[in-house]
């Protein structure tokens, strides 16, 4: 293992509690065992220091016959020895007899040459300055307590006995005593720890499991629990930790509702909504936001690069604004989008987010230009005839053509035609109108097709001809009756026929026909070999005043509200129309009604 | 914060653990220093041939008479003298008693007897006389000094009468004592003894005549040779004993000795602990010891004393040469003795020289303890290295050379041979002479002048009055 490893695993509560206490186990240990050390070896000292007192007290009395002043001779050293020899002495004990001038006259027999020499450390004793004197001194390894006491005759010092006693013995006890000690002390120690530990452990171990615990509600899991062991502060700490548990989850199911919620609202908002945060970047967003956009918005992603560039925001924004955006798609297509910013603001003023509300409003758009268009197309088709028969009657009244009675009635007659255009055109608008609000009272009632059709092709045949165009009529006979109003049926058909006759050469040739389908429905058709309509028109085409060539419709006296008045009627009474058409070859519409009674029709 | 006085505090423990374990591992019971010599050898001055097992040695008379039926020989220290001081140590003296002897009883001991005459040169006091016998019993209060002590008797089952002299009493103190083969004892003192002495009691005519002893008076003979005595003239080497040594010896803590000059060449060494002194005088090679912190002054009898001294001495061989007990004083200022011992050569007495004082004498005070010690750093260590053949006086020459101071044998005390020192380029010359002892204590030295004919007197002049 690494050192960072040691210092991790050593750096837990359990370890650092084990330490902490051993530690102190180990100093308090060893501040006792130095108090006791001392002392014993203090008792051990002083009854080490009594002992030799008691030797040398008793040697004392022996010895001092033999050192009286005055007596001394070869003899009497020969005597003191014997003495030495014969008196209980411990043997390891080295014993010095000093005369008075502090000369060594005996030893045991150990240390036979220091006799005759001079033992200086014995002169206090010899003054009689000390009472007895005691040293303790190291040789050669060992500690030797030097003990010298007074021989006394006659109150008179007449010599010292030196003696010199090893105290291995002594301190061999000690170190005894002192291995012991050590044992007791490394033994507590390990039951210390051992004991730490599984204090440690019962500390600890709730602690690690309320971590982990966290750490699996960090990743949000909720589920688990931690088990309560005791009812102790770590007990309490757990349960209280349940609790908190148990709460977050609560909580955070309610906020999860919330938020699904949210989503939801956002997902299927028509509108499209991005949330940014102060700096711009989007944390919030719904997929219509991307399919009004027609991009991919990421998350982070600057609201600058989502917006089309001709169009920045400058952050941060303090008030709501407004834009429209205008969103070229492919073939002329075009998306108009509003989108409205509001600055989410703190209670301090302080901006900290964005939001984005994107509408489309192409529809609306659409529709205010058509109504727009429809205005200008109506108050056009009603000034050009205006201006005309103005023109005309001006004509009339300045110019002298009362003179001329036959430009007059030409021109009473052109005046004539522009008012009775005007006429149609107003009829028109009004029937359009009419059907717009849906105020036409239509008379419906069950109609046999083919009477209408032939009815329709009967009046047109005579316009054909006069226009050298073929005309035919093919119409099944099984077909089942309509459910309609005659005459707006006829409207319907006569917009449509005048159409083929009007854009149709001479030498073309109209249909009529009509055919039972399996839905239930008969679907007319009108085709011609005309000049056609350009495909990019055909969309347009059921629009108001719309016309592919306007001055050439004109000329032929259109004012393009037919094919809309058309498509009101089939639409008004449950049908479709359409048209197919190819420029230069012919066109064809078909419209269907739906017939009475479905279930005699079925095949 | 906290959190760091935590880990601090639990660093400061760790620390401090490990800190105190180191300690106590390392740590260990206080002990006194043991550089210091507990032991110092005492350095040995003198040899060991010199050393005097017991007082009696030391307190031997320096010379003994054997006196054969009218035959005179002298024994001077020596290995018979030695064995005469032995047998005669271990005679228990019995029977004491005061007795004054007639003339006759002298003229007879004198002329006619066998007998042992052991002569001190001084006067001893009867305390180190007591020392000088082995036995227990006491010589009477009234005799203070013995001079003589004069062994003779049939030897009858080796019993002999033993005459305690005292000069100055005039009395003489008789003993029976037993002496172990005392005849065959006296036959050997016969051959071991010099030549035949000539005795002069009153002129200068040899013999003792009965009439001559007046009486009640104790006689002194004077034993001259009748013809030139040959003795050797010595030359030895002078050797100095260091003062260092003489520190090592007579203090107990050498070290803690203060050394102080007195004034030119002379110092004094003080113990403050002990109050012991030691005084040097360079330029005459001469010191004092003196110890006054002995607790009593009280004196002991005299062979205590003497006991005390000879153990002293002992332990450093002080005992330079063969030394004598000469003379005891009593210091009348404080009651203690003064032991002077005497150097000895060759069995003679040594004087001088005159340059280097107490060269010959060694002075000792003592009670419990040697109080005083005086004496000399020179001295010779060896036994002699030059012999020169030389002659002592014949009888004739001493009574000429008397005659021509005018003196006469009454006015002596003793004549008795001994050696004159001189130094001459560190080394010690003696020259054998006849010491004279005036009545008055003074003290003249014979000897053959330099020319070889007639004698020539040195040392004090020979100024009896
Ligand atoms: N059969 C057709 N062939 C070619 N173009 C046609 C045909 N029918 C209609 N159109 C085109 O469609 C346009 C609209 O027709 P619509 O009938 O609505 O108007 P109009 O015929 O011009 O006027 P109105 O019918 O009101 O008198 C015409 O202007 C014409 O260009
Ligand atoms: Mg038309």
């Amino acid at each position: 293992m690494n050192p960072v490893k040691w210092f991790k695993v050593f750096n837990s509560v359990q370890w650092k509690m084990v330490i902490i206490y051993v530690l102190l186990l180990l100093i308090a240990m060893q501040l006792i065992g130095v108090y006791f050390f001392q002392k014993l070896e203090d008792t051990f000292y002083a009854s080490f220091e009594n002992d030799l007192k008691k030797q040398a007290k008793t040697l004392q009395e022996v010895v001092k016959y033999n050192m009286a002043p005055g007596t001394e001779s070869d003899k009497q050293k020969r005597e003191i020895d014997e003495i030495l020899e014969k008196f209980p002495l411990d043997k390891s004990n080295t014993v010095q007899i000093i005369d008075h001038e502090s000369i060594v006259i005996a030893t045991t027999n150990s240390e036979n040459s220091r006799k005759g020499q001079k033992n200086i450390r014995v002169n206090n004793v010899l003054q009689g300055n000390k009472e007895s004197i005691t040293e303790v001194i190291q040789k050669a390894g060992n500690r030797y307590m030097l003990y010298t006491y007074p021989i006394k005759h006659d109150g008179e010092i007449i010599g010292a006995i030196h003696m010199e006693a090893p105290m291995q013995e002594m301190y061999r006890t000690i170190r005894d005593i002192n291995k012991i000690l050590i044992k007791v002390t490394v033994a507590s120690m390990v039951g210390a720890s051992f004991l730490m530990i599984i204090l440690a452990r019962t500390i600890t171990n709730p602690i690690k499991e309320i971590t982990e615990q966290a750490t699996i509600m960090a990743e949000g899991n909720f589920d688990r629990k931690v088990t309560v062991k005791s009812d102790d502060e770590i007990g309490k700490l757990a349960s209280s930790f349940n609790h908190l548990a148990q709460h977050l989850r609560n909580a955070l199911s309610q906020n999860e509702a919330e938020k699904g919620r949210l989503q939801s609202v956002l997902t299927n908002m028509s509108d499209g909504v991005i949330a940014t945060d102060r700096k711009g970047r989007v944390i919030v967003f719904n997929r219509r936001a991307e399919e009004m956009l027609n991009k991919t918005i990421h998350h982070k992603e600057d609201i600058n690069d989502i917006l089309p560039r001709s169009h920045p925001i400058i952050l941060p924004l303090t008030e709501e604004r407004e834009t429209f955006v205008e969103l070229d798609l492919e073939d002329d297509a075009f998306t108009i989008i509003k989108i409205t910013f509001t600055p989410v603001l703190r209670a301090s003023r302080e901006t900290i987010g964005l939001i984005l509300v994107l509408q489309d409003v192409t529809e609306e758009e659409k529709l205010d230009r058509q109504r727009k268009e429809f205005v200008a197309n109506v108050s056009h088709e009603l000034r050009t005839p205006l201006t005309t028969i103005k023109s005309y009657l001006e004509a009339l009244d300045e110019g002298g053509a009362m003179e001329e009675p036959e430009l007059a009635s030409r021109f009473l007659q052109v005046t004539r035609q522009e008012a009775e255009r005007m006429t149609r055109l107003i009829h028109d608008l009004l029937q359009l109108s009419r059907l717009d609000a849906k105020n036409v009272q239509f008379h419906k009632q069950a109609l046999q097709p083919k009477e209408i059709l032939q009815n329709a092709g009967d009046r047109f045949a005579f316009q054909c001809r006069q226009k050298g165009i073929r005309f035919q009529l093919s119409i099944e006979d099984n077909l089942s009756r309509i459910y309609a109003d005659r005459d707006q049926i006829h409207q319907l058909l006569d917009n449509l026929l005048s159409n083929a006759v009007k854009y149709t050469p001479e030498g073309g040739c109209v249909t009529l026909s009509a055919q039972q389908k399996r839905d239930g429905f008969v679907e007319v058709a009108v085709s011609d070999t005309g000049i056609g309509i350009p495909k990019k028109d055909l969309e347009r085409i059921f629009e108001r005043f719309y016309r592919v060539d306007k001055a050439r419709s004109r000329l032929m006296g259109g004012t393009g509200l037919g094919l809309s008045i058309a498509k009101e009627i089939a639409e008004a009474h449950g049908g479709s129309i359409h048209m197919e058409s190819e420029l230069e070859k012919g066109t064809t519409v078909r419209f269907t009604l739906p017939s009475c009674e479905p279930e005699v029709n079925q095949p | 914060m906290i959190e760091h006085m935590k880990s601090l505090a639990l660093v400061f423990l760790v620390t401090a653990s490990i800190i105190q374990t180191l300690l106590l591992w390392y740590s260990s019971p206080s002990y006194q220093d043991n550089r210091i010599t507990a032991f110092e050898d005492i350095p040995q001055i003198g040899h060991k041939d010199f050393k005097k097992h017991e007082i009696h040695e030391l307190a031997a008379p320096p010379e003994i008479l054997v006196h054969s039926k009218g035959k005179h020989q002298r024994i001077l220290p020596s290995e018979a003298h030695q064995t005469l001081v032995e047998k005669l140590h271990h005679a228990q003296l019995e029977n004491l008693n005061e007795i004054t002897p007639s003339s006759a009883r002298w003229e007879r001991l004198i002329n006619k007897e066998s007998g042992l005459e052991f002569r001190f040169h001084h006067e001893l006091p009867t305390g180190v006389i007591k020392g000088f016998f082995k036995g227990k019993e006491t010589i009477p209060e009234e005799i203070e000094n013995i001079n003589r002590i004069w062994v003779f008797g049939e030897g009858d089952q080796n019993r002999v009468t033993i005459w305690l002299i005292s000069d100055r009493t005039q009395t003489v103190t008789q003993a029976t004592a037993l002496i172990q083969d005392y005849k065959s004892l006296l036959n050997s003192a016969k051959q071991a003894g010099s030549t035949a002495l000539l005795p002069f009691y009153k002129g200068e005519k040899p013999g003792l005549k009965k009439e001559d002893i007046t009486e009640e008076t104790i006689p002194r003979i004077t034993y001259l040779p009748k013809k030139r005595l040959k003795v050797p003239h010595l030359t030895y080497k002078l050797e100095q004993i260091k003062v260092e040594h003489m520190k090592m010896i007579l203090f107990r803590n050498p070290n803690y000795v203060k050394k102080t000059e007195l004034s030119d060449q002379s110092f004094i060494y003080t113990e403050l602990e002990s109050l012991r002194n030691l005084r040097y005088d360079e330029k005459k090679k001469n010191m004092i010891y003196k110890n006054t912190g002995t607790e009593s002054e009280t004196s002991l009898p005299h062979v205590k004393e003497l006991n005390t001294i000879n153990a002293f001495m002992d332990r450093h061989n002080g005992w330079t040469g063969n030394y004598l007990l000469q003379s005891v004083e009593q210091d009348k200022n404080n009651n203690l003795n003064n032991y002077r011992f005497q150097l000895y050569v060759e069995g003679m007495p040594v004087f001088g020289p005159d340059n280097l004082p107490g060269f010959d004498t060694i002075r000792l005070v003592a009670s419990q303890r040697v109080t005083e010690y005086e004496r000399s750093l020179f001295f010779s260590p060896s036994r002699s290295e030059i012999k020169k053949p030389d002659y002592l006086p014949s009888a004739e020459e001493v009574f000429d050379s008397l005659k021509k101071q005018n003196l006469n044998l009454s006015d002596i005390q003793q004549i008795y041979p001994g050696y004159q020192a001189a130094t001459e380029k560190k080394q010690l010359k003696l020259k054998p002479v006849w010491v004279v002892i005036f009545d008055n204590e003074k003290q003249g030295f014979l000897e053959i002048s330099d020319t070889g004919r007639g004698t020539q007197w040195t040392g004090a002049k020979p100024n009896p009055s």
